[in-house]
Formats: structure tokens, C-alpha cells, sequence
């Protein structure tokens, strides 16, 4: 592979207001990943899956960076965001690593971002 | 204070969260795997083997349990009634407020 381009993570945190994240702190985990993380960027997005989320997609894609989404269940990401992908002329399976990160501690999340970035190539500096 | 808001009004005063059409659903629990937040709750021993027990517990415009949903039987609120009456409920209680 010529260049190593990082990829960016969004962090989707279902409107904020959800259980799913009450166990962390969602401030201090997207700060750690998007300083500490071999990433290029790190932000949430409050709700990916809503009709603001899918215009949001469909120009954040252009982009062609490969993206790591810290969300929900992988199955049910997959089958929200695949047009998404496809209109941009990607493939979900290939650009995207999608993280189920719920009813998580910032640690475990962290450790599972980790994980992922590592699978990709990419180590803490 | 109200304990949880959303839009800036109380979340108990938004009517948002799924409704299951008994006609449709098989009961394949899909729906509740996915849902993290204690919205379903499964009863084994009765004729409507689910039920939404906690409304308040949905997150506001997700809708994704219903995309796991096989059959269709999941519906929502219209989005933009609700948000009409968030909008609503936010101008009375600035007005009373
Ligand atoms: S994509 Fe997943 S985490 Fe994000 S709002 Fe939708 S259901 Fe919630
Ligand atoms: S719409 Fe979202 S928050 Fe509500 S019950 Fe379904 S998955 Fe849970
Ligand atoms: S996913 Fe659909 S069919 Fe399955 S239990 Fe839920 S409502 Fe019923």
C-alpha cells in the first residue's frame, strides 16, 4: 500500500439522551480517541441514523476517508448506512469498521476503538 | 427540574416510541436484542409475549429497532407532529415559565 491514511471516527450517540451511553463519559472518550487514537479526526454525531444523519453521510463521504463508527449494533449499522456508502461509490464492508460501543465504560470503549485501529494497521504512537 | 428533557421539553411529554402491530409480529425478538434501553419487555407466558413498557425510555426519532424488524410490525409516531408539539410545549412553557 503506498499511503497509510488514517481513518476518521464518528462517534453516533443515539440524540445523547439514551441509557445506552449513561455508563460513560461520552465528552472524555471522543476526547481520548481523537488526541490519543491513530485517528485523523474523532466527533459525535447525535443521530446518524435519522434523516439529517443520511444528508449528513451522503456529503461527509465524499471525502473517501475510511471511517471507524463507534455506534450501535454492527448488523443494524450495516443496514442503515449501506446506501449511504454505495451512493458515495464506497463499500460499507470494506471503508467502514462499524463498533457496537454501548452500555460501555470509557476504558472497555476505549480498549474496543483500540482493538480496531490495531486490526486496521494502526498503533498508539 | 425534570429529570430528562429533550428539545428542551420533559421527556414524559413526547409521544415518541414504537408501536407493534400483534397482526404482523412472530415474537423473533430481533427488536429487543437490539434495544439497549429497556424499552420492550418480553412475557413469556402471555398472549402478547411483548409489550412496550417503557415509552420514556426510547430515544426520540430512533426508529432503528424497527429496521431489525423483519415483518414490519413496528411503526412510529409522525415526525413531524411530534416535532410540532415539542415546539409547542417549548412556546407554553416559555409563556408560563
Ligand atoms: S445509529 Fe445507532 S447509535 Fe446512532 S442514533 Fe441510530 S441507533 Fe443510535
Ligand atoms: S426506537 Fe430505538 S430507542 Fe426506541 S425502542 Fe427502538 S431501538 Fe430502542
Ligand atoms: S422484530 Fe418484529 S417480529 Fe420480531 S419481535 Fe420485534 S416486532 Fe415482533
Amino acid at each position: 500500500m503506498s499511503e497509510r491514511q488514517l481513518p476518521g471516527f464518528i462517534m453516533c450517540v443515539c440524540t445523547g439522551k439514551c441509557p445506552g451511553f449513561q455508563a460513560m463519559d461520552i465528552w472524555d472518550f471522543i476526547n481520548q480517541v481523537r488526541v490519543e487514537l491513530p485517528v485523523e479526526y474523532g466527533f459525535i454525531h447525535p443521530q446518524l441514523c435519522e434523516e439529517d444523519g443520511d444528508r449528513f453521510l451522503a456529503d461527509f463521504l465524499k471525502a473517501h476517508r475510511k471511517l471507524i463508527i463507534g455506534a450501535c449494533a454492527p448488523n443494524m449499522q450495516r443496514k442503515m448506512f449501506k446506501q449511504a456508502f454505495i451512493d458515495a461509490g464506497l463499500d460499507i464492508e470494506k471503508d467502514a469498521v462499524m463498533l457496537d460501543i454501548r452500555d460501555m465504560t470509557n476504558e472497555k470503549a476505549i480498549e474496543v476503538v483500540k482493538k480496531a485501529l490495531s486490526d486496521l494497521g494502526f498503533e498508539e504512537a | 427540574m425534570s429529570e430528562s428533557t429533550f428539545m428542551g421539553v420533559p421527556r414524559e411529554k413526547i409521544d415518541w416510541s414504537p408501536r407493534i402491530d400483534y397482526e404482523k409480529c412472530n415474537y423473533c425478538m430481533e427488536c429487543v436484542k437490539f434495544c439497549p434501553h429497556d424499552v420492550y419487555e418480553v412475557r413469556e407466558n402471555e398472549d402478547k409475549k411483548l409489550i412496550v413498557k417503557n415509552p420514556n425510555n426510547c430515544v426520540v426519532f430512533c426508529r432503528a429497532c424497527g429496521k431489525t424488524c423483519g415483518v414490519d410490525a413496528i411503526s412510529f409516531p409522525n415526525k413531524a407532529e411530534v416535532t410540532n408539539k415539542i415546539k409547542q410545549l417549548r412556546m407554553e412553557m416559555e409563556q408560563n415559565g
